[in-house]
């Protein structure tokens, strides 16, 4: 049931047709999981919050550097060298105190993927870099919690919603492929491609509109371009072939 | 081709390449434009890049698949930056 508090605060999405109070509702009882508090888990958890998710557990193992600060609105410069999801807490609990902050800083690796995703509804992937994702996606198909990709590379972006044993998955189309080594980015590129993961993120929770499943959208920014491949899944896939179509817990 | 792939194709976001086969059309590219190489395989020949050709992805396994005239190959960089 919102409060009084509540229905003002988010009166205009719950006006959104198709959203309404049960929406908000479902927002506030939704548990997300954000890997990574940098250039995309910035504006991926700011956007979740403010929309009145119920928890928000941001996972990063890094420290606040000056080379950061382009990208990683959450970061201020005061934060230099302070743990980012400290810091992206402090800010998202200032944001919306209503939202239940929780801040795990740990490297995601294979030991301990599942442990930390485990009774999450949706995984946010705001990772910069390939092997973690793959991880992610496989920690995701296995405990059947969607997983809503996003990458960047200077002005260019990617994202995709992958919805377990249903659709493509990262493994299906990127074919399990590393390229390591520093990527250059422009801010305005994870905030775009991030957005567009919190909006695919409050799509699914609410229930409403068409998933970008199936479809990898690149962004071109330089020439503000969005283009969709179509992408299927991958029969023989090493991540999602083996597995059944689940009803959601 | 993705627009990060543009920088060594002179900005041409489409160009035409010869070939009868996905990785002959490959290496046609690589001819005309030898420093995109580097961006479509690593050093082991691994694609680093998600080809799709009509709309179909096309994989590592797949470099032999034929080609007919006005096929169209899409060249999409993976990036994992984040």
């Amino acid at each position: 049931m919102l409060t009084g508090y509540e229905l003002e605060r988010y009166d205009r999405q719950i006006m959104i047709r198709g959203f309404g109070e049960e929406g908000q509702e479902k927002l506030k009882q939704a548990r997300i999981f954000i890997a990574g508090a940098g250039g995309l888990g910035a504006p991926v958890s700011v956007y979740l919050t403010a929309a009145g998710a119920g928890a928000i557990r941001v996972v990063d193992h890094e420290k606040v550097e000056l080379s950061n600060l382009n990208r990683q609105v959450l970061h201020w410069s005061e934060d230099i060298a302070r743990s980012k999801v400290d810091s992206a807490a402090e800010k998202l609990t200032r944001l919306n105190h209503e939202v239940k902050i929780e801040a795990i800083e740990e490297v995601i690796a294979e030991a301990n993927v599942s442990q930390l995703v485990a009774g999450f509804d949706l995984i946010i992937d705001a990772m910069d870099n390939l092997p973690t994702r793959y991880l992610l996606n496989k920690a995701a198909l296995e405990m059947n919690i969607p997983l809503f990709h996003g990458a960047v590379y200077g002005f260019e972006g990617r994202a995709m919603t992958i919805i377990p044993a249903q659709t493509a998955c990262l493994m299906c189309i990127y074919k399990g492929v590393i390229i390591e080594g520093k990527f250059p980015v422009v801010g305005v590129t994870t905030a775009v491609i991030g957005c567009i993961q919190a909006a695919e993120a409050i799509k699914y929770i609410v229930g409403i509109g068409e998933l970008l499943t199936n479809r990898l959208l690149i962004y071109d920014g330089l020439n503000m371009k969005f283009t969709e491949l179509k992408v299927k899944k991958d029969p023989n896939c090493e991540h999602c072939s083996h597995l059944v179509k689940k009803d959601k817990k | 081709m993705s627009q990060i792939l543009r920088q060594f194709t002179e900005d041409q976001d489409t160009v035409e390449a010869s070939g009868s086969t996905v990785g002959e059309c490959l290496d046609d590219l690589v001819r005309q434009f030898p420093e995109i190489k580097r961006w479509l395989f690593d050093k082991n020949g691994i694609l680093l890049v998600l080809i799709l050709i009509n709309g179909e992805a096309v994989y590592q396994k797949d470099l032999n698949r034929p080609v007919a005239d006005g096929d169209e190959l899409h060249l999409i960089r993976i990036v994992g930056g984040g």
